[in-house]
């Protein structure tokens, strides 16, 4: 028997199969296909803490007022509120539209923006449970007002309404369907309705021809859930996406070079820092040593060799379009490893006895992690350090934090921040064995600042005290790197959410 | 092997799946509590504690396990705390992915093993056989993530002539079901050859030579069907491994399966869907090993006494 024989059937069905598998078929022109790194983890706007899910989301449903960073500064802009105002940063009156309907018909009231502010502080098992904690009471005199307030005077009113768990549900259609069958439906204000949620695959959405702000762009818009990077590129070259998120720098060239892609960088509110452990069992419990520390990296050299070039060196923590940003930690950016090592010898150390440092790292989390810390570790060990470098699993590493399991530095990147006073969430006592009379003073009054001035003020002196004392050290504020195609106009958004209203065709 | 009653068998997988059930409870617990991967990136410390008390995860372990157990005994299976439904249909809607991948894995194998098997064994130490044996070596080297890129890069990015990835018709199948089943044909190949080869040189085969039975029927008939116990035996419990989750497989081609489902509710410490998932991987793997027992004396009579 021959070879041929043998193999004729299996060889001549597989071929069938490709053939009748046809050419990939390009998705039709009047949907956008965004692929995303990470599946959506719920429709409940509450109940998912997740940028990739609120990327998804902020289509179906709308926030009071939006987040626009297009001026370099964060403003608010109207969406579902025309107007806000208050005398004394504690009795607010929001005015609404009269001309929004949601997607079964209803129309939008005031009612619909209480019930979603109450559900969300009653429901504790909520993830977003606490984004309106400083609202005491809500009322909706008439359709389209809305009283609130708040536990005190709170200039970060605004900011409760963006971002995760802020996106505005229907009372009657919550209540009538109960929240288990609402969700698997779900209806909302926004441009593109609901159609289909494939798990760990697509999530697909449908043009709302009544929507309050006019026609939506898009008929259909599909956000795919494609974990692995080079996949996603794929997929972009091949016309099986319009935007695949997240693309590492090493691709930008070949996007560009692709017939139909490129590839964008845009800011993004996030920062990347190594968070220092200052108790006085360590070397870091010295200032000398973490001084060191900071004089001896190259943030410049990190930011164009590792990133090739798609980021900004800093010493600080909040990016220039956040409110309370402190644009000098970004001037001065120190580098003077002669020093540094001056400073090592001041504090006991030699070259035969060198201050060991542990920095942890996880892989993959944020762009270019592990290869940061590992240029940081080159620099420490110039300056005459003895570094290690521990790479950790994500799961690993967040119990490390909540757990304050570290050694001397380790890397941490917040991101999704609206305002620099976020600084005095963290509880500095706990995870870096340090305390400042003059920064507690500062945190206690940030909640109280009677305004915006006030609170930016004592943020920035806050960031200050911070990069000084050197209990958190600032690298770099990373770029986004986004693949797209050349039949959509997109340039990225600081808080990378993915409206599909701003893209646009050419 | 055999002689074993399915329902005596299934009865013996209670206190198993019990066991189970609270050795990934222990682990999961020892991990620590999902609130901080779970929580938004600008929460407080104050936020996620009232998180962790709402959810009950500040309650000793054992209070934890007994609530658990009571709810699993009253049918509820508990939450996910990573998607915030209920656990049981999180993972149940990921198995017709898992059973099409592994059954396209498997089919995908057996086609290419079972001629370039037999073929290799009839021309043994031929130079077909020893390039058999040299791509069977490659095939096994290679990992499922460097081909499973691969195919992407020519079939879908070159050629287009397959989705890149995704699920949702036969032309998504196609390429992880080629990476799945070109790893395993290597292994059966070998296999195949070698079992063959033993039972070519038995006394009954001779006879039947002798008897003037057409060759082809000599090895279907009577090599191959006793040759083919020890494939069978690999297969099933590769089925097994697949249907735990083929995890790279998965991520590479995104495909919705259980794989990319259990190791991000191990990442997330969601343990109501680890529990179920390893539940129903569990039932999964005693139905194979139930329906391999059924084969094999299918295809030995021996075995049916």
């Amino acid at each position: 028997m021959s070879l041929f024989a043998l193999i004729r059937w299996p060889v001549l069905a597989m071929s069938a199969a490709l053939i009748f598998a046809g050419p990939q078929k390009i998705a039709a022109a009047e949907t956008l296909t965004i692929a995303q790194g990470n599946d959506i983890l719920s429709l409940d706007p509450a109940n998912h803490g997740n940028n990739s899910t609120e990327s998804a989301l902020v289509n179906i449903y709308d926030y009071l007022v939006d987040k626009d960073f297009s001026q370099g500064q964060l403003r608010f802009t109207p969406r579902l509120a025309l107007s806000w105002s208050s005398d004394d940063n504690i009795h607010w009156t929001l005015k609404l539209r009269d001309d929004v309907y949601w997607h079964n018909g209803d129309k939008f009231t005031a009612q619909d923006v209480k019930f979603t502010i109450e559900r969300s502080q009653q429901d504790k098992k909520l993830i977003s449970s606490g984004k309106f904690r400083r609202i005491k009471a809500v009322e909706a005199p008439d359709d389209t007002t809305l009283r609130i307030e708040t536990d005190g005077p709170d200039t970060l009113l605004l900011h409760a309404f963006v971002g995760n768990g802020a996106g505005i549900l229907p009372k009657a259609a919550f209540e009538k369907a109960g929240k288990d069958e609402f969700f698997k439906q779900p209806v909302g204000t926004g441009p593109y309705v609901f159609k289909q949620w494939v798990k760990s695959d697509r999530v697909v959405l449908a043009k709302n021809p009544r929507w309050w702000g006019g026609t939506p762009k898009w008929d259909g818009v599909v956000i795919r859930s494609i974990p692995e990077t080079t996949t996603r590129v794929a997929e972009l070259l091949t016309g099986g996406v319009d935007i695949a998120v997240n693309v590492p720098p090493e691709d930008i060239a070949r996007l560009n070079d692709n017939k139909g892609t490129r590839a964008i960088t845009f800011d993004i509110a996030r920062n990347l820092a190594l968070h220092v452990r200052t108790g006085k069992d360590r070397v870091t419990g010295d200032p000398r040593v973490r001084e060191a520390i900071d004089l001896a990296i190259d943030r410049n050299a990190i930011v164009q060799q590792v990133l090739e070039g798609h980021g900004g060196a800093t010493r600080g923590f909040f990016p220039p379009a956040i409110p309370g940003f402190a644009p000098e930690l970004s001037r001065d950016i120190r580098f003077d490893p002669e020093r540094a090592k001056a400073l090592l010898r001041e504090a006991g150390y030699s070259d035969r006895k060198r201050p060991a440092i542990k920095i942890s790292t996880p892989s993959g989390r944020y762009v270019k992690d592990r290869e940061i810390v590992e240029a940081v570790a080159g620099y420490l060990e110039d300056a005459g350090f003895r570094a290690q470098v521990e790479v950790l699993d994500w799961t690993v590493y967040n119990n490390k934090v909540v757990g304050d399991g570290f050694g001397e530095l380790y890397l941490w990147g917040m991101g999704s921040y609206t305002d620099a006073s976020t600084l005095f969430v963290d509880n500095f006592k706990r995870h870096y064995d340090w305390s400042d009379e003059s920064f507690e003073k500062l945190a206690a009054s940030v909640r109280q600042a009677k305004s915006e001035t006030d609170r930016i003020a004592i943020s920035q002196q806050g960031q200050q005290i911070v990069a000084e004392q050197r209990v958190r050290i600032g690298l770099l504020f990373p770029q986004s790197i986004y693949g797209v195609s050349d039949r959509i106009v997109y340039k990225g958004r600081f808080d990378e959410m993915i409206a599909a209203e701003d893209v646009s065709r050419p | 092997m055999s002689g074993r009653s399915p329902l005596k068998a299934l009865l013996q997988f209670v206190p198993v799946l019990y066991i189970v059930s609270l050795i990934v409870f222990m682990l999961v617990y020892l991990t620590g509590d999902p609130s901080a991967l779970l929580i938004p990136e600008d929460a407080s410390e104050e936020d996620r504690l009232v998180l962790v008390a709402a959810w009950g995860l500040d309650r000793p372990w054992y209070v934890q396990y007994l609530r658990y157990m009571g709810n699993i005994l009253t049918g509820d299976f508990g939450v996910s705390y990573r998607y915030g439904t209920d656990a049981l249909p999180v993972v149940l809607e990921r198995i017709p992915a898992t059973l099409t991948l592994t059954a396209g894995g498997l089919i995908v194998a057996i086609l290419i093993a079972l001629p370039t098997g037999i073929f290799a064994a009839l021309r043994r130490n031929s130079m077909p056989d020893f390039a058999i044996s040299a791509v069977t070596i490659l095939g096994k080297a290679m990992p499922n993530f460097w081909v499973g890129i691969m195919l992407i890069l020519v079939f879908g990015v070159w050629l287009r002539l397959v989705p890149v990835s995704g699920s949702g018709s036969f032309a998504h199948l196609i390429l992880p079901a080629l990476t799945l089943g070109t790893g395993f044909a290597a292994e059966l190949t070998k296999l195949i050859r070698s079992s063959l080869l033993e039972v070519m040189g038995q006394d009954y085969i001779r006879t039947a030579r002798a008897k003037g039975v057409p060759e082809i029927l000599v090895i279907l008939r009577h090599g191959l069907r006793n040759a083919l116990i020890p494939a069978l035996t690999m297969t099933s419990l590769h089925a097994i491994a697949l249907l735990g989750g083929a995890l790279v497989t998965e991520t590479v081609f995104s495909w919705p399966g259980l794989g990319q489902l259990v190791v991000q509710a191990v990442y997330t410490k969601d343990m109501a869907v680890i529990q179920i998932a390893v539940f129903v991987i569990t039932i999964m793997a005693l139905t194979i090993n139930l329906t391999t027992d059924a084969l094999y004396r299918l295809i030995d009579p021996r075995l049916r006494h």
